[in-house]
C-alpha cells in the first residue's frame, strides 16, 4: 500500500538511505525447500531462503519503504509496498493514468516513462529503487496549455487511434528525439520498435518523430 | 443526403479527442477513481479439462489486505437468466463460480479481492487448487465436428468433375488473438440493487444486458460506461466471465471491485479469431472462367458454445461461377470460445479463396488482375440481387496503377537483390458491413453549441470525431461547437460498436436527430414575425456555422442564439433513430478493396520482410479521410501479422497457452511496416443509407493476408498454404 | 509478487554482506522484476547494486575491453570503444530487446538473463530448471523456439541473450567478486550446460558478485560482426544468432572467432568451424564448408527441427559478411 504525504508533513530525512527498510528487520535462515517448493538457483545466489519461523507470522505483511522522487517537477514522498511497480505508483496512487499498462513484462512499451532522462518501461521498474529519481510521464510533458511538440505532431499526423499505446509511444519518441536515432525513417523504425501499437499507427509515428525531430 | 452544406465531412480533420489522447488525460476502464475501489484478480485453471477437488484458500487469505476469496465453494448461485439479442453464440455460456467443472485452460477459478493490487497479485498466487483432470481435445483435426452449415447452388461436383482446370487447395489458418493494448478491465460498484460497471467494452448496451441477464436484475439497474477503449478489433464485442466475476466481487465484498486482466490471460479471458483448415476444390476452363467451386470449411469453437461468423458469404458472392458448394463445420475443442477479429470470416475466407485464385493464375499463366476482372459477377450471384455499388474493377485499375503492377515479373523467383528475392502480389477483398437499429440524441443549447448523444463507443476508429462531423454539418455549426458523447448505456441505444456498423447505425440517427433539431429551429424561424426568415420555406433554409439563412442568400438570416433567445428557449432537442436496412433486402450491400503487397523473401535465410502495401477501397462515402487513412493502414498491418507472425499456440497435453504475452505471441512491431498506402475510391453508395458510406474498419484488413502470401510466391516459387508464413516453410 | 525486504547497497561491501546473508542482487531488474511478478523468481530480500562504481568501460593493459557489469547495455553499445573495437558486441546489444530495455539492463544482468522457455516461465507448468524433479514440459509441448544444442534429458531452454553470444565468441572472462575475494572465469566455463542439474546456470559462488566482462585482446585488424536471425524484424529474441569475428591477413585467416545464439541452452561457441576457418584463404566456397559444421552434435525437436538447417545458413550467411568474399 502506498500512502502520499504531503510534502509539507514531510520531516527531512534525517540520514541519507532512510527511505529503505534496516535489513535487520529480518532474520534469514538458509534451507533449500523453498517457498511453495520452487529452488530458483539463477540469479547471483544460489538458494532461496525462509523466513525464521518465529518471524514468519510477520510474512503475511508485506514490507515496504519510505521514498521520495520528483514526479513531472513535484517532490513526492510515499511509503510504498516494495513490490509496486512504477507504473502502478504513477497509476494506482499518483492518479497519473497517462502511463498504460499494456503487458506489465517490457513486451509492448505501453509504459514508457523517462527516469532522470532516460525512456524506460516503468512497468519493470520497482519503485522502491527510485529514491531521489526524477520521473517524467505524458502528463508532465506539456508546457501548460502548449503541447509538446511531439504531442501536437501526433495529433496532426494522426499517429493514434485507440490511443491506449500514445503516452508510451511519445515517451519513447522523445527519448528517441534525444539520443539522436532519427537520422532516416529506418532508423526512426527501428528505435521506435520497442513500443507496439495494435492500431498500426507505425507509418504516422514514424513522421511524428521525423517532424519533431526535424524541428529541433 | 442532406440539403446542408457539407463543411465538416470529407474534410480531412484532426480528431477531436486527439488532445486528450496525446497528454494521457483521456480515461480507459481502469483508470476511473472510483472511491474505495479494491482489487481482484483472478486465479486460473491450470488444467485443460476436468473438476476441481479442493481450493486451499488459507494461506491467501492470510496475506495482509486480503479481503476476500471467492470460488463455486461460497459463490452464490447466479440466475444466468437467458439473454436474448446477445451476442452470445448458441449454447450454454461459461457460468463462473457455479460448479466445479474445468472447461478450458485459464478458466476462472477463484478472484482474490483485495485492498491493494500487489496483495490481489500475491493472494492469487497462494491460492492452492486441485484438479482432477482429463485429457483436453484441443487440435481441430483431431475432434469430431459438429452439424455442418451448408450451402450450394447448380451442381459443384458435376461442374467440377466437367471443369477443364481443377485445383484441390488445402490451407491452415492459425488462430488469432485480438491483443488490444489495453487490457481488458471492469470496475463494478453496487449503490444498493443498482451496479454501475466501467468496462471496456464495444457494446455498453450488451454489457448492461448481459449484466442485468446474470444477475436477474432489470436492464435500468445496470449502468455501463465506457468512454475510451483502448483497442478491441472485436475482442470487446460481447461481455466476458471476467466483467460478471468484477461484478460479483463488488456485491460480496460490499466494495466497489477493479478486476484488470492480465496479459496472459487476455488469451483465455476473451475470445480470438478461430483457426481454420479450409479445402477448396476450383474448377475453371482454360481462359480462368471459373465453374465450379467446393468449399470444405473447418473451424473450431469451445465445448460449450458454438461460434460462427461469416466465412461463408466470399466463396458464394466474391466472383461469377454456375456451381458452388459450401460444408461449414464448427469443430467443439476444450478451449474458451472464439469472438469475431477483424473482417470476422471474409478475412479467414480471402486468404484461402485469394491465394487459390493466384494459384490458378500461375497455372494458366494468367495475370492475377485479370483472371479476377474475367470472373466478375455482374449481380449478387447468392442473392440474386444487384449490387447496391461493386467497385472493384476499379481497385484494380487504380491499384495497378498507384502500386506499379505493370513492374511484376510474372515469373516467380526471378528479381532478386542480393540476398533477397523481391516479389509481388495482390488480393480482392470483400466484407459485409454491419447495420443495425441505433438512437441518438441532440440537443441545441441557447448558447447556440449542441451535444449530440449515443450509446456507441469509440476503440480508435474515431467515432468521436466522425460522428461530431456528421452532426456539426446537419446541424450548421462548426465542429467546435458540437460535442458528441457516448460510452454511457443511460444514452440512446445502439448495436455494437463493431463490422463496420457504426457510422452506418449510429451516424444515420445522428444525422436524423440533428436534422429534426435544425428543422425545428427552422420551423420556429420561418413561422416567427420577428424573424427575418418569416414566410420562408422551410426547405429554402439552411444552417451555416450556427446562423440560419435563406439557400442563396446569407443576409437573410439570423443565429440559433437569437432564435433561441428571442423565444425564451434553453434548448431544442430530438431524438433520432435508424432502424437498420431494408427488409427484405433490395441490394447487395458489400465494401470492396484490392490490396497489393511487395515483398522481400532473404533466399537463404526465409524471412519475409513487407516492403510496400497498398489498399484500394470502394467502401463508399468516407466521413472522415484522415482517420480512415489510419483505418486502413492498421487494417494493412494487421494483416502483415495474420500473414507473417501471429499464431496462438496451444500445447496438446494440457491445452495451456504457451505463448500468451506479447514477447512470443507476435504482432508486427514498428520495423516491421515500411510504405503503408491506403487509397479510397471517391463515391457514395447512396442504397445503403442516407450517408451513402459503407463502412471500412473490417475490410481494409481483408485480403491482406493473401496479398503477401502470394507476393511470396512470386518472389520465391515456394506456394505456402498455412498462416503464419515462416521461416521454416521458406527454407 | 511475494513480499521482500529491499536495501540499497552504497558499497561493495555492503552488497557482499547482503549478498551472503541470501540476498539478491537486483541491477537493471528487467528479467529479475519480470520473473518474480511470474512468482518464478521469490527472492526474500533484494540488494540493489546499482549504486556502485562497476559502471565503467575501460581497455585494459593487455589491449582487450573491460566493461563493468553496471554499465547499461546501451551504454555499452554505443560506447565509441565497443563500437570501435569490437563491432560485433555492440550489434548483438543493439540487436537486444528495446531501447527502453537496453537503458535498465546491465551487461552483468544480461549475461545473467534467464531463459524465455515458456515453461519455466509458467509456474504452473513442470519445469526441472525451476522445481528440480518435475520434468521438463518443453520436451514433448511446444518447442520451436528451444534449443539443439547442448542439451539434456531434463532441460532444452535456450539462453536467451545476445551480448552473450558475441562474448562467448570472443572467449571474454567474467569479473566476480566474492566473500573470499575477486576471480576471474572464462565465459564457456560460466554459464552452465543443464546436464541433470538445470536448475544450476552459472559457475556463481554464494554471495559473489559480477564485476566486469573483459574481452581479451585480438590481433588487428579484426572483422566482427553479428547476426540475429528473427520472425519479427525487431523486438524479438533470436531464432539463430551468430557472432564472428575474423583476423585476415595476407589473405588468409589467421584468427576465427564464432559462436552460435539461439540454438543452445548455452551461448554456443562453435570450435569445430573456427578450425575449419584458420589458415585458410578466403574464398566463396569456405563460408558454406565451414558453416556445415556449425550443427554439430544438435538433438533437434519436434518443432524446431528446422533450427539445424537455419543455423547452418545464419553461420555461413555471416560468415560472408564479415569476411567480406563475395
Amino acid at each position: 500500500m502506498s500512502t502520499e504525504v504531503p510534502e509539507s508533513a514531510v520531516p527531512p530525512p534525517a540520514e541519507a538511505g532512510e527511505s529503505s527498510p534496516a535489513p535487520s528487520r529480518r532474520t534469514f535462515i538458509a534451507t533449500t525447500t523453498a517457498v511453495g517448493g520452487a529452488v530458483v538457483a539463477g540469479g547471483v545466489i544460489g538458494g532461496t531462503y525462509l523466513l525464521d519461523p518465529e518471524e514468519a507470522s510477520a510474512a503475511d505483511a508485506s514490507p515496504s519503504s519510505r521514498l521520495s522522487l520528483t514526479v513531472n517537477g513535484t517532490r513526492r514522498t510515499v511509503t510504498v509496498d516494495n513490490r509496486t511497480s512504477l507504473l502502478d505508483l504513477l497509476r494506482e496512487h499518483f492518479e497519473l493514468t497517462g502511463a498504460k499498462k499494456g503487458c506489465n513484462a517490457g513486451a509492448c512499451g505501453a509504459c514508457t516513462v523517462l527516469v532522470d532522462g532516460q525512456r524506460v518501461n516503468s512497468c519493470l521498474t520497482l519503485a522502491v529503487r527510485l529514491e531521489g529519481a526524477e520521473v517524467t510521464t505524458i502528463e508532465g510533458l506539456a508546457n501548460g496549455a502548449q503541447l509538446h511538440p511531439l504531442q501536437q505532431a501526433f495529433v496532426e499526423q494522426d499517429a493514434f487511434q485507440c490511443g491506449y499505446c500514445t503516452p508510451g509511444q511519445i515517451m519513447s519518441g522523445v527519448g528517441c528525439i534525444k539520443e539522436g536515432h532519427t537520422g532516416s525513417p529506418e532508423e526512426i523504425r527501428e528505435w521506435m520498435s520497442g513500443n507496439i501499437c495494435r492500431c498500426g499507427c507505425y507509418v504516422k509515428i514514424v513522421r511524428a518523430v521525423e517532424q519533431t525531430a526535424g524541428r529541433k | 443526403m442532406s440539403p446542408q452544406p457539407q463543411a465538416a465531412v470529407g474534410a480531412p480533420l484532426s480528431r477531436v479527442d486527439g488532445r486528450l489522447k496525446v497528454t494521457g488525460k483521456a480515461l480507459y476502464a481502469a483508470e476511473f477513481d472510483v472511491d474505495g475501489a479494491v482489487h481482484a484478480v483472478i486465479v486460473d485453471a491450470s488444467i485443460g479439462r476436468g473438476r476441481i477437488t479442493s481450493i486451499d484458500t488459507r494461506d491467501a487469505e492470510k496475506h495482509a489486505g486480503v479481503l476476500r476469496v471467492i470460488s463455486h465453494r461460497n459463490a452464490p448461485k447466479l440466475p444466468y437468466r437467458d439473454n436474448a439479442g446477445s451476442n452470445n453464440p448458441p449454447g450454454r455460456r461459461l457460468r463462473v463460480f457455479q460448479d466445479d467443472r474445468v472447461l478450458f485452460h485459464g478458466q476462472p477459478v477463484a478472484v482474490v479481492v483485495a485492498t491493494t493490487l500487489e496483495a490481489a497479485q500475491h493472494g492469487a498466487s497462494l491460492v492452492e487448487v486441485e484438479y482432477d483432470a482429463a485429457q483436453p481435445s484441443t487440435d481441430l483435426h483431431e475432434a469430431e465436428p459438429g452439424e455442418p452449415t451448408t450451402y450450394a447452388r447448380g451442381d459443384a461436383d458435376a461442374g467440377l468433375r466437367d471443369a477443364a482446370v481443377r485445383l484441390d487447395l488445402t490451407y491452415q489458418l492459425a488462430r488469432n488473438h485480438h491483443n488490444p493494448m489495453e487490457p481488458h478491465a471492469t470496475i463494478a460498484r453496487w449503490d444498493g440493487n443498482k451496479v454501475t460497471v466501467w468496462d471496456k467494452t464495444q457494446w455498453v448496451m450488451g454489457t448492461r444486458d448481459e449484466i442485468a441477464a446474470v444477475f436477474d436484475l432489470p436492464a435500468d439497474a445496470v449502468r455501463v460506461i465506457s468512454p475510451f477503449v483502448g483497442g478491441g478489433f472485436g475482442s470487446g464485442l460481447r461481455c466476458w466471465p471476467h466483467t460478471i466475476v468484477a461484478a460479483l466481487a463488488a456485491r460480496e465484498t460490499k466494495r466497489p471491485v477493479k478486476l484488470v486482466l492480465s496479459r496472459r490471460q487476455m488469451y483465455f479471458g476473451t475470445g480470438f479469431r478461430p483457426s481454420y483448415e479450409y479445402r477448396l476444390r476450383l474448377g475453371s476452363d482454360r481462359r480462368g472462367r471459373l465453374s465450379a467451386a467446393i468449399h470444405g470449411i473447418d473451424a473450431e469453437t469451445s465445448s460449450y458454445e458454438t461460434f460462427t461468423e461469416g466465412v461463408m458469404a466470399p466463396g458464394q458472392m466474391l466472383y461469377s461461377m454456375p456451381h458452388v458448394s459450401q460444408t461449414y463445420r464448427q469443430v467443439p475443442l476444450d478451449v474458451n470460445t472464439p469472438i469475431w477479429m477483424r473482417g470476422p470470416g471474409f478475412a479467414s475466407a480471402s486468404f484461402v479463396i485469394e491465394s487459390a485464385m493466384d494459384e490458378l493464375a500461375h497455372r494458366l499463366g494468367v495475370d492475377p488482375i485479370e483472371l479476377r476482372r474475367r470472373n466478375e459477377p455482374s449481380e449478387d450471384e447468392a442473392k440474386n440481387l444487384p449490387f447496391s455499388t461493386r467497385r472493384l474493377r476499379e481497385c484494380y485499375t487504380v491499384g495497378a496503377r498507384e502500386f506499379g503492377w505493370d513492374r511484376r515479373n510474372p515469373r516467380t523467383r526471378s528479381t532478386r537483390e542480393g540476398d533477397w528475392l523481391v516479389g509481388m502480389g495482390m488480393a480482392a477483398g470483400v466484407y459485409d458491413p454491419g447495420r443495425f437499429p441505433a438512437q441518438a440524441r441532440a440537443r441545441l443549447d441557447a448558447d447556440g453549441t449542441a451535444v449530440v448523444e449515443a450509446a456507441t463507443t469509440d476503440m480508435g476508429p474515431g467515432t468521436y470525431t466522425s460522428q461530431t462531423q456528421v452532426a456539426a454539418d446537419a446541424l450548421g455549426l462548426t465542429m467546435r461547437t458540437v460535442t458528441f458523447r457516448l460510452g454511457d448505456s443511460l444514452y440512446p441505444q445502439t448495436g455494437p460498436h463493431g463490422g463496420s456498423s457504426t457510422m452506418a447505425s449510429v451516424g444515420s440517427a445522428v444525422v436524423d436527430a440533428c436534422n429534426q433539431v435544425r428543422q425545428q429551429a427552422i420551423k420556429l424561424a420561418v413561422e416567427d414575425e420577428r424573424s427575418p426568415l418569416r414566410g420562408v420555406p422551410a426547405d429554402e433554409v439552411v444552417v451555416r456555422n450556427g446562423r440560419l439563412h435563406v439557400k442563396g442568400n446569407p443576409a437573410r438570416g439570423e443565429t440559433y442564439r437569437s432564435l433561441l433567445a428571442r423565444h425564451n428557449r434553453s434548448h431544442l432537442e430530438a431524438r433520432g433513430s435508424y432502424t437498420g436496412p431494408p427488409t427484405p433486402e433490395r441490394d447487395s450491400y458489400y465494401a470492396y478493396n484490392a490490396t497489393f503487397a511487395e515483398v522481400a523473401v532473404d533466399a537463404t535465410l526465409g524471412l519475409v520482410r513487407v516492403r510496400r502495401m497498398l489498399g484500394v477501397y470502394d467502401a463508399g462515402r468516407i466521413i472522415s479521410p484522415k482517420l480512415a487513412e489510419s483505418q486502413a493502414i492498421g487494417g494493412i498491418v494487421g494483416g502483415i501479422g495474420t500473414a507473417l507472425l501471429e499464431h496462438t499456440v496451444t500445447d496438446r497435453h494440457d491445452g495451456r497457452i504457451v505463448n500468451a504475452n506479447l514477447a512470443d505471441y507476435l504482432v508486427p512491431v514498428n520495423a516491421d511496416v515500411p510504405e503503408v498506402r491506403a487509397i479510397y475510391l471517391d463515391g457514395e453508395d447512396n442504397a445503403g443509407n442516407a450517408l451513402g458510406v459503407k463502412g471500412l474498419g473490417e475490410v481494409v484488413q481483408v485480403g491482406v493476408a493473401a496479398a503477401i502470401g502470394n507476393a511470396v510466391f512470386n518472389a520465391t516459387g515456394r506456394r505456402v498454404r498455412e498462416l503464419p508464413i515462416t521461416a521454416e516453410a521458406l527454407l | 509478487m511475494h513480499p521482500f525486504s529491499f536495501t540499497k547497497a552504497e558499497t561493495t561491501r555492503e552488497a557482499l554482506n547482503a549478498g551472503r546473508r541470501g540476498g539478491r542482487y537486483i541491477a537493471g531488474g528487467t528479467t529479475l522484476v519480470d520473473l518474480m511478478r511470474e512468482t518464478v523468481e521469490r527472492p526474500e530480500a533484494l540488494v540493489d547494486i546499482s549504486g556502485l562504481p562497476l559502471d565503467e568501460v575501460s581497455v585494459t593493459e593487455r589491449g582487450g575491453l573491460r566493461i563493468g557489469a553496471l554499465v547499461t547495455m546501451s551504454e555499452a553499445a554505443a560506447h565509441p570503444k565497443v563500437r570501435t573495437l569490437y563491432p560485433v558486441v555492440s550489434e548483438a546489444l543493439e540487436l537486444s530487446a528495446s531501447a527502453q530495455l537496453r537503458n535498465m539492463a546491465t551487461i552483468g544482468g544480461n549475461i545473467m538473463q534467464r531463459t524465455r522457455c515458456t515453461y519455466f516461465r509458467d509456474v504452473t507448468a513442470d519445469c526441472n530448471k525451476r522445481e528440480p524433479g518435475s520434468g521438463c514440459a518443453a520436451l514433448e509441448g511446444f518447442n520451436r523456439t528451444h534449443a539443439i544444442l547442448g542439451t539434456s534429458d531434463a532441460c532444452v531452454a535456450t539462453h536467451p541473450s545476445d551480448a552473450a553470444v558475441a562474448f562467448a565468441a570472443l572467449e571474454a572472462r567474467v569479473h566476480l567478486l566474492g566473500p573470499d575475494g575477486e576471480r576471474q572465469v572464462p565465459f564457456a566455463d560460466f554459464l552452465l550446460r543443464p546436464g541433470n542439474t538445470p536448475n544450476r546456470e552459472q559457475a556463481l559462488r554464494r554471495g559473489e558478485l559480477i564485476t566486469g566482462v573483459e574481452v581479451p585482446a585480438l590481433p588487428r585488424p579484426l572483422r566482427s560482426g553479428y547476426l540475429k536471425v528473427r520472425d519479427r524484424q525487431s523486438y524479438e529474441f533470436a531464432l539463430t544468432s551468430a557472432a564472428v569475428a575474423l583476423h585476415v591477413r595476407g589473405g588468409v585467416i589467421r584468427e576465427a572467432k564464432v559462436a552460435a545464439g539461439g540454438v543452445g541452452t548455452v551461448p554456443w561457441k562453435l570450435p569445430a568451424v573456427e578450425r575449419h576457418l584458420v589458415g585458410e584463404r578466403l574464398s566463396e566456397s569456405l563460408w558454406a564448408a565451414a558453416a556445415e559444421r556449425a550443427a554439430d552434435g544438435s538433438r533437434p525437436l519436434r518443432h524446431n527441427r528446422f533450427k539445424v538447417e537455419l543455423l547452418k545458413r545464419t553461420v555461413e550467411r555471416q560468415l560472408r559478411v564479415v569476411g567480406g568474399s563475395k
